[in-house]
């Protein structure tokens, strides 16, 4: 059976590089899985690089921290305490606040 | 400083550094009230004793991939308490750790844990970036903007980046001296973190100039352990409690080796800003105001060492005071939720 894969795989390939359009089709291919896979290792610096062949940077970094976010679920943390807060005095600030509603984004 | 809970108005300001994450937020009367964490962890195995110690020792740890991470203050004290074994950093010269597993997995839960839910929808919030560094062109923040944008907008915020510089001189306000009167919002902000210098150019609150210089707090503390043989925490420690620039004990070998490398940073990150500024014909209608905030300053005598090498050099611009934050360690995060505010305040208009 194994050996029956193998053969339909191989030939599927080798029909494959017979297309013109094999390359861009494996390019397709290898941005999906360069974004869903390379996170795995948790290796950012590798996985942007991963991406950005494979165009759009933005969306690919989206993808990704989808990938890594859906990681916090596994994690289990004890709360961080709202006691620990520190209070400092916002006094002077209401020139800067003016200020800074006439700026743009 | 005190410790209370209030009511908050709606704005967030998120400082998410190399060395410390904080989280600031405005009260109705005006007082920031900010959370923070350090930003370092300590893994130990799983067993019967280690849950024991990390629950009778109330530390702040979490579980995850078959693994204990006490988190925060709480690593380095575990570090130092056992002598043995390392804390490893899920961020690394100012942007996330790629040597790490799992690094963000928790990075992303300890800013969760201390941002909390929004107050309103889409509350906004101002998270810090550092700029790219003039030193390191392989250096690109990216990556760390657009994960860190994704992951805030996840959990409900309408989430936007801010040079650390500029955070620094919105909460610190430095000023330009004219002819007129004195400008506000026109000056220089400096955030001397774990990771990076961040330096940031404002006219009026318009940022004119953004850069950072690698090699900070956390490249001192490892130049000083290697070159004294002493862990790293322990180098920390020692920086944290021992070191006066103003008056060095250079019979401890560590804090005269802290001494030697806090000097050669600040004169290499001085010399990176001469550098910087001197290729645009930038002018300045007065002397203008240097502030300076974040961990790495927070060491005595970093202000009166960064004046005596500044005025040692020849910036292009006159320099009317440098003086620190008066909450350097809460600067970024302050500023940011100031221009969250703003944000929220238009948008309510």
């Amino acid at each position: 059976m194994r050996w029956l894969i193998r053969k339909v795989v191989k030939l599927i390939i080798e029909a494959l590089l017979e297309l013109d359009e094999f390359d861009r089709v494996v390019d397709k291919i290898a941005s999906k899985i360069a974004v869903t896979v390379a996170p795995v290792g948790s290796q950012p610096e590798k996985a942007r690089v991963a991406t950005s062949e494979y165009r759009d940077d933005i969306d690919s970094s989206r993808a990704l921290a989808d990938v890594i976010i859906s990681g916090t679920d596994k994690v289990e943390m004890s709360e961080i305490s709202d006691e620990d807060a520190v209070i400092s005095s916002g006094e002077g600030r209401g020139d800067v606040m003016d200020m800074l509603k006439g700026i743009g984004d | 400083m005190t410790k209370s809970k209030r009511e908050m108005v709606p704005g967030v300001g998120l400082d998410v550094g190399t060395a410390n994450i904080v989280v600031s937020r405005q009260c109705k009367n005006g007082d920031f009230v900010s959370k923070t964490c350090r930003n370092m962890l300590f893994e130990i195995p799983i067993s019967d004793e280690s849950s024991d110690l990390l629950e009778r020792g109330n530390y702040l740890h979490a579980k995850c991939d078959g693994k204990f991470f006490v988190i925060g203050k709480d690593a380095l004290n575990l570090v130092n308490a056992l002598g043995s074994g390392e804390v490893v950093r899920p961020m690394k010269d100012g942007l996330l750790n790629p040597e790490l597993e799992q690094s963000q997995e928790l990075l992303f839960h300890i800013i969760k844990a201390l941002v909390g839910d929004p107050v309103v929808e889409n509350e906004p919030i101002r998270f810090s970036v550092p700029a790219n560094p003039v030193d390191n062109s392989e250096m690109n923040n990216m990556f760390h903007q657009m994960i860190i944008q994704s992951f805030l907008s996840s959990i409900g915020y309408d989430a936007s980046p801010l040079n650390e510089g500029m955070g620094v001189v919105y909460d610190c306000n430095p000023v330009m001296d004219t002819e007129g009167g004195k400008i506000n919002l026109t000056g220089f902000g400096i955030s001397m973190g774990g990771g990076m210098f961040n330096v940031a150019g404002s006219y009026k609150g318009l940022p004119i100039c953004e850069f950072s210089v690698t090699k900070s707090g956390d490249y001192i503390d490892r130049q000083a352990a290697n070159a004294t043989g002493t862990p790293i925490s322990k180098v920390t420690k020692i920086k944290e409690n021992d070191l006066d620039l103003n008056n060095v004990d250079f019979s401890n070998r560590v804090v005269a080796a802290l001494s030697i490398y806090y000097d050669e940073t600040i004169r290499r990150a001085i010399s990176n800003i001469k550098n910087e500024l001197s290729k645009t014909d930038r002018e300045f209608e007065g002397p203008c105001e240097i502030v300076l905030a974040g961990g790495t300053s927070m060491i005595k005598g970093v202000s009166d060492k960064f004046k005596d090498i500044l005025s040692k050099d020849d910036i292009p611009f006159d320099v009317l005071s440098v003086r620190m934050s008066e909450n350097p360690f809460f600067s970024v995060a302050q500023g940011m939720c100031l221009r969250a505010r703003s944000d929220w305040e238009k948008r309510s208009k």
